[in-house]
């Protein structure tokens, strides 16, 4: 597939990922960029688009863990931006969603949106992540508490 | 609704600037400006498929750190020394002595269905033993294998097609190169 056509298929859900873990709009934009132009030096060839996707988000995953973990950013929890990171047809709702998230740790936040947005099993985390299976269970139903726990105080109904 | 789904449909929703795609192809424009004459230069990503992790006889490598490593290889056609070192899993930086210097990396297949950052001594493997092609400002394309060099100008001319035969070895060497019509190249042998 031509690089161009690669960006224009996963670029956003490559941002996704990355502003969902550091919370950061020129952090999230950096990751990206840094990921395409990995994917561009040193992409393997891929089985399937599943295949090219997984890859795409593991270096995404391994770039926001660098930035995440750097020791400046340690005692940095919570999302900045939040009033300013683009959101179709913004609501309150979604600024306590990503509030919530910004509850959790970093650990979390990556085992979340890949089990959550992605729609990946716990094996495959465990791959993308390159982390134990008993890990991303454990930190599965730790993020799960922890937003529903924050979701409730904030008030929000519904399950 | 439920807590997945209330993610889903947030998060669906961010959207990345506009000006990022234009600063991801801007990135890749500067880069390839500064492969500027050396089209080609950059080593292909690693295809790796049942990869063997085996150090090639001739090669002698010595070790200046846990992670780097000097080994002799060929450069355009000449012997040189290339110190390898290992950036992060997978990830490796090249040296030369001219200063040169060209970042590599892949995933191999883990026997398990799954995939594994390659190694330095497959990288070593892959360096050592890749063909290269290098295409200058007036056209004339020049064809790179160990100590080989090869003016493949001609060859291409008819069908952006040129296949060399090399004697390395007592089976000898095949190979194709093919060019599409934007400059860029695949080699397969």
């Amino acid at each position: 597939m031509e690089f161009e056509s690669v960006v224009n298929k996963y670029m956003n859900s490559v941002y996704r990922a990355a502003y969902s873990i550091t919370g950061n709009i020129q952090d999230a934009e950096d990751i990206t960029q840094e990921t395409f132009i990995t994917y561009l030096n040193k992409a393997p060839s891929f089985e399937s688009e599943e295949h090219r996707k997984a890859w795409l988000l593991r270096v995404a995953m391994n770039k926001a863990k660098n930035i995440m973990f750097s020791f400046w950013k340690t005692n940095r929890t919570s999302f900045e931006d939040i009033g300013e990171v683009i959101i179709e047809d913004k609501e309150e709702s979604d600024i306590e969603l990503l509030e919530a998230i910004s509850a959790l740790p970093k650990k979390c936040r990556m085992i979340i949106h890949l089990h959550y947005y992605e729609g990946y099993a716990v094996n495959e985390i465990a791959e993308i992540l390159n982390v134990s299976e008993n890990t991303v269970k454990t930190q599965l139903f730790r993020g799960r508490k922890i937003l529903k726990d924050k979701l409730e105080q904030e008030g929000v109904y519904g399950y | 609704m439920d807590i997945k789904d209330r993610y889903v449909e947030t998060v669906s929703k961010i959207e990345a600037s506009n000006s990022l795609k234009e600063k991801i192809y801007s990135e890749v424009n500067e880069m390839e400006n500064k492969k500027g004459k050396r089209k080609g230069f950059l080593l292909k990503p690693i295809l790796t498929v049942l990869f063997l992790a085996v150090l090639t006889t001739g090669v002698y490598a010595t070790n200046v750190g846990g992670i780097r490593t000097n080994v002799n290889s060929f450069l355009y056609g000449e012997a040189t020394q290339v110190t390898v070192e290992e950036t992060e899993p997978g990830n490796f930086k090249l040296t030369y002595p001219d200063g040169t210097e060209r970042v590599t990396g892949g995933m191999s297949e883990d026997g398990k269905g799954g995939w594994r950052p390659v190694t330095m001594e497959e990288i070593i493997e892959y360096i050592n033993n890749s063909p290269e092609l290098e295409v200058k400002e007036d056209g004339t394309a020049l064809f790179f294998y160990h100590d080989y060099v090869i003016d493949i100008t001609e060859d291409l001319k008819d069908d952006n097609k040129a296949t060399i035969q090399i004697k390395d070895g007592f089976l000898g060497k095949n190979f194709t190169v093919i060019m599409d019509e934007n400059g860029g190249y695949s080699i397969r042998g």
